[in-house]
């Protein structure tokens, strides 16, 4: 039986999908839009995605974006699509781990497809540690920084421990990755189950965590277990854990107090005997701040508090991840591209504030967008996505370094406020929270600095 | 229906319900092999033919606009 995912924007086909697939022995899911999928995938495991190419919002080779590493590996991907000519070009693109099939289907292409085995696997410089095998958290962790060497020793302590981890650190450090690699080096032969709380639907929130028997509510035909009845003695990885409602919090702390769950409308208490390891991108500051985990629950959840730094702090990784990503890609593809001097330049001088997700997918999209011919590997001619945090977002090049003065910074950033506000000093003055006159001063400052500067330079 | 604006939108589109015929014909024949009820197999069946219905007004669309 595999656990598959349908994702097409036709509800006939989305229909029948399920009853052949269902039929055949299947657990089927399905939905009819990529941010539905996407939303899915990050919530849930599935062995086998069938996407439509083309959705209402966008296409379904997206998805795989949206998949992590480990997914990555185990997850089979089927596209349907009814443009033959697409296949070979996409082909190309994505490589063995993906197939196809051109509509109108058939039950025997489908059978063919669900039951083809994993992705072939080829040789990899770092070849991901096999599912059952205890392995040393270099194995996953890429870099050779000071920073990146204590969160490997740190892992390595926790991993001797029972204690329950939060890791924090902002989207895209790798929050998973390292649950990953306190997992492997700690309960290897056990199960990983991976949730995102923030993914999850309020209402069957304690089904998904605790499960429920057959009959609990509308909609419950059969029984099925929790994330804490699946993960076993092995991992549960919450992440997103300060997404989860607070009136909800309470239930998830009582279970970890207690060390025993009981399945919605069930009656049996079952033991609890997963390590947590739960994520979030806040700091302990910002969940006090905000309100937004219980104080009960977060001391019952980080026993040991991870902070993973973001990649811009471990900037001597980057040419390390960058060949990493990319020997990945080559060795998917076939292919032999490197990375120039100039190209590896520019990518430790940017500020990567989406840290290493975003290093990947740059990676990713300037492997797929590289002439075909070339032997190096061309980035874009601005690197950063649009959805990039910060500074990314901000007009002109106004980035914090060490070793810039105040003066410095402030006359950077009232240059900055006037030119976005098309030099109106009024209101510069109101956004920059200081008077008119201040800001006069400076101005009058900065100008009869410039005149020095001309004279002198004259 | 509105005609689809080019040949390749047109092809992809009339796929789809020709897709469904399809695999509510593979339904069809798995459910008369497990012995399902005539009623099932009457909804299997008249889903396939309101999807060759649909194959049909496709075409006509194109006809109108071509």
């Amino acid at each position: 039986m595999a656990r598959v995912l349908v994702v097409d924007d036709d509800q006939t086909f989305l229909d029948v999908a399920a009853e052949l697939l269902e039929g055949l022995g299947h657990q089927i899911s399905s939905c009819n839009s990529l941010g539905a999928a996407q939303m899915m995938v990050k919530s849930q495991r599935f062995d086998h995605l069938l996407l439509d190419l083309m959705l209402p919002d966008g296409s379904g080779l997206q998805l795989l974006d949206s998949l992590n590493e480990r997914q990555r590996e185990s997850t089979r991907v089927t596209i349907i699509t009814g443009h033959p000519s697409i296949t070979q070009s996409v082909k190309s693109l994505y490589g063995p781990r993906v197939n196809y099939l051109v509509k109108p289907l058939t039950i025997t292409a489908l059978q063919q497809a669900l039951s083809e085995q994993s992705i072939p696997t080829t040789p990899a410089v770092t070849t991901p540690a096999p599912q059952h095998a205890t392995s040393s958290p270099q194995a996953l962790l890429v870099g050779e920084s000071p920073q990146i060497k204590q969160l490997i020793s740190t892992i390595e302590r926790v991993a001797a421990t029972d204690a329950n981890v939060m890791l924090m650190g902002e989207s895209g450090v790798g929050k998973e990755v390292v649950s990953q690699a306190i997992h492997q080096a700690s309960r290897a032969h056990e199960p990983f189950v991976a949730t995102n709380c923030g993914a999850l639907n309020k209402d069957l929130i304690n089904s998904e965590l605790f499960g429920h028997e057959k009959g609990a509510f509308t909609g419950a035909l059969n029984r099925k277990p929790g994330v804490f009845e699946q993960a076993g003695a092995g991992t549960l990885f919450l992440d997103e854990i300060t997404e989860m409602p607070l009136d909800l919090q309470t239930n998830l702390l009582r279970v970890l107090e207690s060390r025993q769950f009981v399945r919605v409308g069930g009656q049996e208490p079952l033991a609890v005997q997963c390590r947590v390891i739960s994520a979030t991108n806040r700091d302990e500051q910002a969940i006090a701040r905000e309100k937004c985990l219980r104080e009960d629950l977060y001391f019952r959840l980080a026993v040991f508090p991870i902070h993973i730094p973001p990649l811009r702090e471990r900037d001597g990784d980057i040419p390390i991840l960058a060949e990493h990503f990319l020997n990945q890609l080559n060795n998917q593809h076939g292919s032999g591209l490197v990375l120039g001097k100039p190209e590896l330049a520019r990518l430790c001088d940017y500020s990567w504030p989406g840290n290493v997700r975003e290093l990947r997918h740059c990676i990713h999209r300037a492997f797929i967008m590289t002439d075909p011919d070339s032997r190096t590997l061309q980035l874009p001619d601005k690197l950063g996505s649009p959805f990039a945090s910060s500074e990314a977002n901000d007009p002109g090049d106004f980035t914090l370094k060490p070793g810039q003065s105040i003066e410095q910074m402030e006359r950077a950033l009232i240059e900055m406020t006037l030119e976005k506000l098309g030099g109106d000093r009024t209101r510069a003055a109101k956004m920059l929270g200081v008077s008119t006159k201040t800001l006069y001063n400076r101005l009058k400052a900065y100008e009869s600095e410039q005149e020095h500067t001309d004279v002198s330079a004259n | 229906m509105s005609a689809p604006t080019n040949l390749d939108e047109f092809i992809h589109d009339l796929r789809n319900p020709l897709n469904n015929i399809s695999m509510y014909a593979e339904l069809g024949k798995m459910q008369a092999q497990q012995g399902a009820t005539a009623e099932k197999l009457l909804q299997t069946f008249d889903t396939i033919i309101a999807q060759c219905q649909r194959s049909s007004q496709l075409l006509d669309s194109l006809k109108q606009h071509g």
